[in-house]
């Protein structure tokens, strides 16, 4: 399986822009179109047994290429991956001809119950190999470079004997996956774990990279940054997007924007942004 | 006919719940074999913290800080750790994790009964949520499907309210009795459902309609593809020893109140609102059409034959809608007749006969 460039040069270049898709846009997009390069999909919308999602994502698809992006692989849960749901998004892949998925490093289920959240884990050695491994299977039954997400963070674990970096750099490169790098989480963690974000960009092997995600945070009373995707990208997120494509550009990226969603023409003035900054 | 019973003449999606009225237990599941022991038992104590109920008692729902184990409160000391100058504690940083868990969990159950959320008013929904909700947490990947078995839970504390009040003659009939002013018996007072449903000035039969609603609309947009039965038949005579076989999105409610509209509003923000009641009963067909999930009122009479039409022929049917017709209504069923049958036939309503 090839590294960023592989994967995506069939459906838009390297340094492309998209915006996630959410059905807030159907009409919008279908209509009068979106000045995106791609968008991307929550795979979860469009696996289940409803047929309406789907005929939207057929129009879209038509005219825009589209990358799949999951928040109930249970990467880390303790629960078998559930090769059901891996067996619909292999099916929606090839449906809609998507080059790579991506989903995140969390668990999200436990003793089958789904907590639609996205959960942190110790970031402690003994746990590598676990990820490792499922990674590796997922991305093998998937077909397609899959894509791992950094999450953003509100608690850390005393089980914790290695920078998040470390741990999942390692996660990335074992199991021959790649980066879906989250800058805006990058930021939130740091934030609320007092760590250099700037170290965490320098761990980073960009040539695994497949893409990079952006977004909107806020800040709680109590002062932790929280992960809100329902604003603009902040000043501080940006400057490290622009040390991230400094470093690592060029890489597709992504603007995921999914409470109190604005018109399509809002996000892509930040896509615009995007290329203002990293210019 | 009742909205229960019209509710019933079309397939269920899903299965009931558990009965407990407490939190319920999570499934006892195989682990995959390679996760470490330690791993799996913080997802556990973890996943606990998080499905435990909001508090109420300041009149807002807030996290309980008396969630965390000492076991997961230990195993998060590091948490402790300054940030940019702030020292929010462990049990402050998880509140985050159980607001929103709960948060999300529901702004999916007000989006999925809007009606019922606007006429209990978005505090006193979100209470029955949360007790369906600890009785049966979320088991799929799909959101959406957490509001499974919603409809039922909510439907039977309301049958327990309400029990002995139905009419002997088994005619629908409005009541106007508001939800405060039931008399409880001992079932009723001990079930978590009824003692929140007790507390709302709602009429009855409102929030009977409200549930019934929300939940045809619901089966309609889970229901699968559109389908159109291709050559169907749709003169009266040839169908008459035949039984129709309706879509698993079909669903016939009776509307006494202007609830039809408050399923495309956004769910209300604070509190009940006032809704309308109609001179007359309005009947809707809910069910899944070609490009979205169609409603469609359609004429009391047409109502009745649809009702019958699920337990008996169509020929039954007609006969006994005939019987029970005046007799100007008695033309305009047969002056409209084709027209309806062509219109359920060619909407994907009934899919063949059997």
């Amino acid at each position: 399986m090839g590294g960023r460039h592989r994967a995506s040069e069939a459906a838009f270049g390297a340094d492309a822009v998209g915006v996630g898709l959410r059905p807030e846009h159907y009409a919008e997009v279908v209509e009068h179109g979106a000045q995106v390069d791609f968008f991307e999909i929550i795979s979860e919308n469009y696996i289940g047994v409803a047929e309406l999602p789907r005929r939207h994502l057929r129009m879209i698809r038509e005219r825009y290429p589209v990358v799949a992006h999951g928040v109930s692989l249970n990467l880390l849960g303790a629960d078998p991956l559930d090769r059901g749901y891996l067996r619909r998004v292999k099916q929606l892949i090839e449906e809609f001809e998507i080059p790579y998925a991506s989903d995140h490093l969390c668990w999200t289920a436990s003793e089958r119950v789904h907590h639609h959240d996205l959960l942190p884990c110790p970031y402690d050695p003994a746990l590598i190999d676990y990820a490792v491994e499922r990674a590796a299977r997922v991305q093998d039954l998937l077909g397609v470079p899959f894509g791992i997400e950094n999450l953003s963070s509100y608690v850390t674990w005393a089980r914790d004997s290695m920078p998040e970096y470390e741990f999942y750099r390692q996660v990335v490169e074992r199991s021959g996956c790649y980066y879906m790098l989250d800058i805006n989480n990058i930021y939130v963690s740091a934030h609320n774990h007092g760590f250099d974000p700037h170290a965490y960009l320098e761990s980073i092997d960009w040539s695994r990279v497949l893409q990079v995600h952006l977004a909107g945070h806020s800040m709680l009373d109590n002062g932790l940054a929280h992960d809100t995707h329902d604003r603009e990208v902040s000043d501080e997120v940006w400057e490290l997007y622009r040390r991230a494509w400094q470093a690592g550009g060029p890489f597709p990226t992504l603007l995921e924007w999914d409470h109190q969603i604005p018109p399509i023409a809002t996000m892509v003035g930040q896509l615009e942004r995007a290329r203002e900054v990293r210019a | 006919m009742s909205n229960e019973e019209l509710a019933d003449s079309a397939p269920r999606r899903g299965s009931a719940g558990p009965s407990s009225r407490t939190l319920a237990a999570p499934h006892a599941s195989k682990v995959d074999p390679s996760v470490p022991a330690w791993w799996a038992q913080l997802q556990g104590e973890f996943g606990a913290m998080l499905r435990t109920p909001l508090r109420t008692e300041r009149g807002r729902f807030e996290p309980d800080p008396d969630a965390c184990s000492p076991a997961l409160r230990a195993a998060l000391e590091r948490s402790t750790a300054l940030a940019g100058g702030s020292e929010p504690g462990v049990v402050e940083r998880l509140e985050v994790y159980q607001s929103q868990y709960w948060m999300r969990l529901f702004n999916t159950m007000q989006t999925a009964f809007r009606r019922l959320t606007h006429v209990l008013g978005p505090w006193r929904f979100n209470h029955l949520a949360q007790i369906h909700l600890s009785e049966r947490p979320p088991a799929h990947h799909d959101l959406d499907q957490c509001a499974n078995g919603f409809h039922g839970r909510i439907g039977r504390a309301l049958q327990g309210m309400a029990a002995g009040r139905t009419s002997s003659r088994g005619a629908y009939e409005v009541d106007q009795t508001r939800l405060c002013d039931l008399p409880l018996d001992e079932r009723a007072r001990t079930d978590p459902c009824c003692q929140q449903l007790a507390r709302s000035p709602a009429p009855l039969t409102l929030v009977r309609q409200a549930l019934s609603m929300d939940e045809a609309q619901r089966r309609a947009m889970l229901a699968g593809s559109f389908v159109r039965w291709e050559q169907p038949i749709v003169d009266p005579d040839r169908l008459a020893p035949c039984r129709l076989r309706f879509s698993a999105s079909f669903s016939l409610v009776r509307e006494d109140w202007e609830l039809a509209a408050l399923g495309y509003r956004k769910p209300a923000t604070t509190r009940a609102v006032e809704v309308s009641q109609h001179p007359h009963p309005h009947y809707w067909v809910f069910h899944r059409g070609p490009r979205a999930v169609g409603s469609v009122r359609v004429h009391p009479i047409f109502a009745r034959l649809l009702a019958r039409a699920a337990k008996e022929t169509v020929g039954e049917a007609l006969e006994a809608v005939r019987a029970a017709c005046k007799p100007d209504q008695r033309s305009q069923l047969e002056q409209e007749l084709g027209r309806w049958l062509r219109l359920g036939a060619e909407s994907g309503w009934w899919v063949g006969v059997t």
